[in-house]
């Protein structure tokens, strides 16, 4: 049996980069400070004019609720509360693009497995920090929203931090409706 | 020509199969590993800050933590610790800070890294760091919210 020649020129070189990938040499500026900081406080921080620090941490963790996320962790002495959601993560025009593409891989006589890597389910983590201001006139609320994807064959398929600036919006909304209070924003 | 080509071939699968195996040594060894000796870990991962307020420089760990695209899972006041972990393109970065006093004057605040399935022992990483978290007592301090 003769082993074609691709298989020693593309596939042996990927299996080893794979293998050595597992050791490969993380980025020099892992814990650089961004230089959109400053802005990205403003979009995940919000001021409320109420110096009571437990009635904003519970309002955000009706908030959460709101939003269908259940509680994980919380520490009321820092002002924490983690929490998460695992939902679908299905698009139906990717699922049909693939398995169009698989079908149509199939009658010419190849194998392709594009479903297996259409997005399948998530799991949505927040957390959220509860901190008064220095001048203890007003407490200040920072959120962060991170997903995990999983693919349909149950590999992760992307990690993201989520920056669209409607979903921190609409939560800040829903913690100052829960208190009731003037929202100041920052 | 083809004797050759097989004998090629299983070579290649025995050194594939020796990296994947050994290639990141993943066994019980690990448990007890480090790279560096104790002591010059412990200098690179620490630092001390002239305040005695833990609860505050808890709240600046938090916030350095948070510019630096963390999400905080978890924390506690009692043991001075935090949590967070991020995502650089496809690997997690995990990292925890403990807080604890020093003497009576200063606090000292220790963190350590993960990135993937390595540890992260270089110095400069840690120095950025501590100068992303002398930004946030900064901005604590001044009130920049």
């Amino acid at each position: 049996m003769k082993y074609p020649e691709v298989f020693f020129k593309g596939a042996v070189p990927a299996v080893l980069s794979f293998c050595l990938a597992g050791c490969a040499s993380m980025p020099s500026n892992l814990l650089v400070l961004p230089t959109d900081y400053l802005s990205a406080r403003q979009q995940q921080m919000r001021k409320y004019g109420t110096p009571d620090e437990k009635k904003v941490i519970q309002a955000s963790a009706g908030a959460l609720q709101d939003l269908g996320f259940t509680i994980d962790k919380s520490e009321t002495d820092l002002g924490m509360i983690v929490s998460s959601k695992n939902r679908t993560a299905v698009s139906p025009g990717q699922v049909t693009a693939a398995i169009t593409a698989d079908a149509a891989c199939l009658l010419f006589g190849c194998y392709s497995n594009l479903y297996g890597t259409t997005d399948k389910t998530q799991k949505i983590e927040a957390s959220v920090m509860v901190n008064s201001a220095l001048a203890k006139d007003s407490t200040v609320v920072r959120v962060k929203f991170q997903t995990v994807v999983w693919n349909a064959s149950g590999q992760v398929s992307r990690f993201e931090t989520i920056k669209d600036p409607k979903l921190y919006q609409d939560f800040f909304e829903r913690v100052s409706k829960a208190i009731f209070l003037e929202e100041q924003k920052i | 020509m083809k004797m050759r080509r097989g004998f090629y071939f299983s070579a290649v699968l025995v050194l594939i199969g020796s990296l994947g195996g050994g290639g990141c040594a993943t066994n019980q060894n690990q448990i007890l590993a480090t790279d560096q000796s104790q002591v010059a870990l412990r200098n690179i991962q620490s630092r001390a800050f002239d305040t005695i307020d833990k609860k505050l420089m808890l709240r600046s760990v938090i916030s350095a933590m948070q510019d630096l695209d963390f999400l905080i899972q978890d924390s506690s006041l009692d043991l001075g610790t935090v949590t967070g972990q991020k995502y650089s393109g496809m690997t997690v970065v995990k990292m925890s800070v403990m807080v604890k006093d020093r003497n009576a004057k200063q606090l000292l605040v220790r963190a350590n890294a993960e990135y993937g399935i390595k540890a992260v022992e270089d110095p400069k990483t840690y120095q950025d760091f501590f100068s992303a978290l002398e930004k946030s007592v900064f901005l604590t301090a001044q009130q920049v919210d």
